[in-house]
């Protein structure tokens, strides 16, 4: 290894110039670096790492068989999300709803987002309550007859129910992000429980409610 | 909301663990008052609890329905009007938060 004797200009201090080969690592680092910024790597390579570790807890052999994962092909899979940033009407969707055998928990996913939608505009429909009575017993003799009515009495219902179901839902969302009640067994239950739950709690209330109101 | 997963993800966590109690009490407030008439209905509001916690409700309730709704928005609405509807969305919940405030606390009739 060759090593030279070198001035700097200014101080006068003399410094040992790197050999080469540190100076090639260095270019490999910088270059690797590069790539990390650019994320060329993702699109570029395609690693042959090690499989990654899936946890088959509770499932049966041959789901575990039908989806021991492959390798993964990172570059194609970037390509692919590349790909899809452009969507063109040509290419055939994901498999979508109908192709799913129909389950609990999907149903529980399902009814916990279109719960949120819902409350979204039950919680318009209160604003317009609370404007109504801050406008006064004129703005109000228009509403109060319509939440008593039969039908407001079912939109209070089916509110009270969605509003239920979200919570009870929300709550297990909330203990899955402990890690825990993930197993097939007790997220199948759960989802039984709640939509049991949400439907005899909303009864109850708004019965008692109803009850209260007209004694 | 889809440049910054973590802190919406944090966010709608927490801001449901903030409902969760205000939700209950909620549910029974809305079967036992709503349908009432306007003296009730204005002196129930007029009570700093119920005010308080149904101000409470509607602040963390817009700001977790934003998230929720933004979700659902990204996940379907794709092409020109995803943009406007995502300012909709927000529209949206800031104008339940300022109707309600200014029901709870605006001028008296």
């Amino acid at each position: 290894m060759m090593r030279e004797e070198a001035t700097d200009g200014k101080s006068g201090r003399s410094f040992e110039t790197p050999p080469r080969d540190a100076i090639l690592r260095r270019l490999l680092r910088m270059r690797r670096f590069w790539r990390f910024l650019t994320g060329a790597h993702i699109l570029l390579c395609a690693p042959r790492a090690a499989s990654p570790r899936v946890d088959f807890e509770g499932d049966p052999p041959s789901f575990r068989a039908a989806n021991r994962p492959t390798s993964p092909n990172v570059g194609a899979a970037a390509r692919k999300v590349a790909r899809m940033t452009k969507p063109s009407p040509a290419r055939p969707l994901s498999p979508h709803l109908q192709i799913w055998r129909f389950t609990v928990t999907m149903a529980a996913s399902i009814t916990h987002r279109a719960t949120g939608i819902a409350l979204y505009s039950g919680t318009i429909l209160l604003a317009a309550w609370a404007i109504s009575v801050s406008l006064g017993e004129a703005a109000y003799s228009y509403v109060g007859p319509i939440v008593r009515s039969p039908f407001g009495l079912i939109v209070l219902l089916g509110y009270s129910w969605a509003l239920l179901f979200h919570f009870l839902n929300g709550v297990r969302h909330l203990y899955w992000d402990t890690g825990r009640g993930l197993a097939p067994k007790t997220a199948t239950a759960t989802a039984w429980a709640i939509y049991i739950a949400s439907a005899l709690g909303a009864l109850a209330i708004v019965a008692a409610g109803v009850a209260a109101r007209s004694a | 909301m889809s440049a910054k997963g973590t802190p919406t993800f944090i966010m709608q966590r927490a801001s449901a663990v903030i409902l969760a109690p205000l939700a209950i009490w909620f549910l029974f407030s809305a079967a036992l008052h709503l349908g009432d008439s306007y003296t009730e209905v204005s002196a129930w509001l007029a009570r700093p609890v119920n005010g308080v916690l149904l101000a409470a409700l509607v602040t963390v309730g817009a700001f977790h329905m934003r998230i929720g709704l933004g979700e659902v928005i990204d996940d379907y609405i794709h092409g020109s009007i995803r943009g406007p509807l995502r300012v909709l969305n927000t529209v949206v919940a800031l104008g339940v938060v300022v109707a309600v405030y200014w029901s709870l606390f605006g001028p008296t009739p």
